[in-house]
Parts: structure tokens; C-alpha cells; sequence
């Protein structure tokens, strides 16, 4: 069947089969910053933003985004320079073997866009589906109060 | 990727239904429930996003909730206050931001699963389901649990305004892991004295149920002083099992303790 997805503000028409999932859909299309993790809508490795809200593209149809608008990590950065939320990780040391990170950015956008202020508790609960097994959560949540403070500086 | 053979999208609930009835079909709404099932005979997904039930409406005495509002729907949404913030603050502990965005409200109920938070949570408030089969009619959530409805669509759900206080417990492995047990509770005083309780168990690990032995108990009775012993009637009467997360004794004993964290919160 053939879809339409804007992706990262491109509109893409797509040959996809009935049963298939976003993510394989995006990795195919060379999303690679889209993390195939555990498939059971657990870790976040593999979270896009659907229409602005971070959603889990494991379990999501590619049938049932037909018109939609899908954002994933690529749209969040360009190729020479990383957006001030994956600099403010790299800083503080939130990014040790980074395969979390691509999920982990694009639910952290989508908190900002929603809570441009939020607490260091608040930080937590957004962003408890993101799972990182390196770090400990410390130095992840630090980086995003302080790119949340320097993004509400400007 | 489920390997199936149609992804239909009708746009008419009617439409919908009729699909739903070819063999080997089954409704997708969220997809989370869907996405992760291991059944080879499906052979046909019928998206009910395109019929539209995405509403919340304030109906006077009640509260009408279309199948396809999302879980951080209902959480986002300003009126919908239902015994103050409970509905809110209840779904909170459901899954993850991402799982919340994804969840809708019929999707949560329709599948009966045992460790659905969602179902407790609507049967302490007493709600009702419409559901089409065909035609539309109502039945309530409670019977709706324990009866088989295989092809019907659940349109919406109705919460009525009633007055109480409701608190919603759970005990998991870890903070968006499925409930090894879960509890609603709704009660309305007058004074310190009970005027109304219901009690309201899931994750048992069988589909949510009420007891009533409970809360006949606590209907009359002085909520501090009979607490204690509402909280051993639980322990006794529960009718629980063993899975991989818990033993019997283990979630009866965790009725005991979530009823009494319960009946503490609401007398706050």
C-alpha cells in the first residue's frame, strides 16, 4: 500500500506493507538515528515525534501515519552542528555509549516544547520511557535543566 | 511487522463493524495493543482512527469520552475534572509520555486485560460503555469486563459526576511496569462515617473486579475505626492467582497493603 508521511518537513510517498512499523519504515528510508531496541514499547530508543507528540515508532503502524507528520532526531539537528540539547548532554556528561541518545533528544524536544520551564521532577516523569542503562539518569537530567534555562535565555 | 494481509481505514463506525465481521479481522485503534501481537491468523487490521469518537464532552451529569481519545488527551484536558483530579493524576502512572500519546481510551479497555490500570480506574467511577454490534446500546463497564462481546465496537465511555473522593493504587516492579496488583477506591462521607464505597481490583491478574464484600463492610461504619478491619476482609475475600510477577499469598497481601494506603489517602 502506499502512504504519504512528512518527514522532518519532507513529504515522502511511500510503498509500505500492510503490517509494517514506522520504524522499519524509517530506518529503511536511511533514518538511522532511530533505534531498533526492543520492539516491545519499552526502552524509547525508537521514539519519533508524531504530529509533535513523541511516540513510540516500534508499535506504531506505518499504515495508520498515512497523512501525518513524523519528526525524528535527523530533523532535530543538521549534519555539522548538534542542537543545543544533545550539546548541553555531551557537556555534562548524559551521552556515555549514546544508543539511547537519538530517543532520548526527540522526547526531551518535545518536553521543551510543551514546559519550556520544567522542574528537575517533571524532567523525570516526561522522561521516564527513555531508558539508558550507562548513565543513571544524573547527568541526563542536569544537561536538560540547563539547555531548558539557556534555550528560555534567549 | 504483523504479517497481514489488509490495514482498512473506514470512516463510519457502521462501516467499521461490517469490516470487523470478515473472518480472520481485528480492530486497531492506538496500535500498541496490536502491534505486539504474536497471532498468525489475523489477516485484516480495521483502524477505527478514521470514524472519528476523539471527543470529550461535558454532558451535565456526566462525562462522555470517545473511544478515541488518547490517554494524555484526557490528562491535557482542562474540564475534564472527575472527583477532582483523580482521573488525571490516576492515568499519570500509566506507562510513559510515549505510551500515553499512543493508549486511547477504548483501545485500553476493549482487549479486557487483566494488568489494564485503565479498566480499574473507569470501574471505580462507575462508568459505562456504548457500544456498537450492530446497533448502539449501553452497557456498563462492569459487566462489559466479565461478559464476551467479540466483534462489538466500544464508542465511548460515560463517567458520571458523582460525589466522593477516589484514589487509585498500584504496586509494580519498577515506575511504568505493569501492575503486579492495582486498586481503585471511591468513597463518600458524611462526616467520618462511610455513606458509599466502591472497591475496585486489577492486575489480580485476572481483568478488574469489584468487591463488594468490602465495601458492604464499609457502608455505615467510621472510616478510621473500621479500616483495619476492611483492610484484613480484602486479604480473605480477594480472589487472586499466581503468574510470573507474584504468588496468590504475595497479592493478597498487597490488597491488604494498597487498600489501607487507600483509605489513608482519602482521608486526608
Amino acid at each position: 500500500m502506499r502512504v504519504k508521511i512528512k518527514i522532518n518537513d519532507k513529504d515522502q510517498f511511500i510503498e509500505t506493507d500492510p503490517g509494517e512499523m514506522l520504524l522499519e519504515t524509517l530506518r529503511k528510508l536511511d533514518y538511522k538515528g532511530v533505534k531498533h531496541a526492543c520492539s516491545t514499547a519499552s526502552c524509547g530508543a525508537c521514539s519519533v515525534q508524531l504530529d509533535g507528540k513523541p511516540v513510540l515508532s516500534c508499535t506504531t503502524f506505518t499504515a495508520a501515519v498515512d497523512g501525518h507528520e513524523v519528526k525524528t532526531i535527523e530533523g532535530f539537528s543538521d549534519e555539522n552542528s548538534l542542537s543545543d540539547v544533545q550539546k548541553a548532554l555531551i557537556d555534562e556528561g548524559g551521552s556515555q555509549c549514546g544508543f539511547c541518545i537519538p530517543g532520548l533528544v526527540v522526547t526531551t524536544e518535545a518536553l521543551l516544547s510543551e514546559n519550556p520551564d520544567p522542574t528537575q521532577q517533571e524532567v523525570i516523569d516526561y522522561l521516564k520511557g527513555n531508558l539508558c542503562r550507562c548513565t543513571g539518569y544524573e547527568s541526563q537530567t542536569r544537561a536538560i535543566l540547563k539547555a531548558a534555562k539557556e534555550r528560555r535565555s534567549k | 511487522m504483523l504479517d497481514i494481509k489488509e490495514y482498512l481505514k473506514p470512516n463510519t463506525v457502521q462501516s467499521a463493524y461490517e469490516m470487523g465481521q470478515m473472518p480472520n479481522s481485528l480492530y486497531v485503534s492506538g496500535g500498541l495493543m496490536v502491534a505486539q501481537l504474536k497471532i498468525s491468523s489475523v489477516e485484516r487490521l480495521v483502524d477505527l482512527k478514521g470514524v472519528g469518537l476523539s471527543h470529550i464532552e461535558d454532558h451535565g451529569n456526566a462525562f462522555k469520552i470517545g473511544a478515541n481519545a488518547k490517554i494524555s488527551d484526557l490528562i491535557s484536558n482542562p474540564s475534564l475534572n472527575i472527583n477532582g483530579d483523580f482521573i488525571k493524576i490516576a492515568l499519570k502512572e500509566i506507562g510513559s509520555t510515549q505510551i500515553r500519546n499512543m493508549a486511547t481510551l477504548g483501545g485500553s479497555i476493549a482487549f479486557k486485560l487483566g494488568w489494564s490500570d485503565v479498566i480499574t480506574i473507569f470501574m471505580v467511577l462507575n462508568s459505562n460503555l456504548e457500544i456498537y454490534d450492530g446497533k448502539f446500546s449501553e452497557i456498563s463497564l462492569e459487566t462489559y469486563a466479565k461478559k464476551s462481546m467479540k466483534g462489538a465496537i466500544i464508542t465511548a465511555v460515560e463517567v458520571p459526576k458523582t460525589e466522593g473522593i477516589a484514589v487509585f493504587e498500584k504496586f509494580a516492579k519498577s515506575n511504568f511496569d505493569i501492575a503486579t496488583l492495582n486498586l481503585g477506591l471511591k468513597i463518600v462521607l458524611d462526616g467520618q462515617i462511610v455513606k458509599d464505597a466502591r472497591v475496585v481490583v486489577g492486575s489480580r491478574p485476572m481483568v478488574s473486579q469489584r468487591i463488594k464484600e468490602v465495601e458492604e463492610f464499609l457502608i455505615g461504619k467510621h472510616i478510621k475505626s473500621a479500616s483495619k478491619d476492611a483492610c484484613d476482609l480484602i486479604e480473605k475475600v480477594i480472589q487472586v492467582g499466581s503468574d510470573i510477577r507474584a504468588s496468590t499469598n504475595y497479592r493478597k497481601a498487597l490488597s491488604k497493603s494498597l487498600l489501607d494506603k487507600a483509605l489513608r489517602r482519602v482521608q486526608l
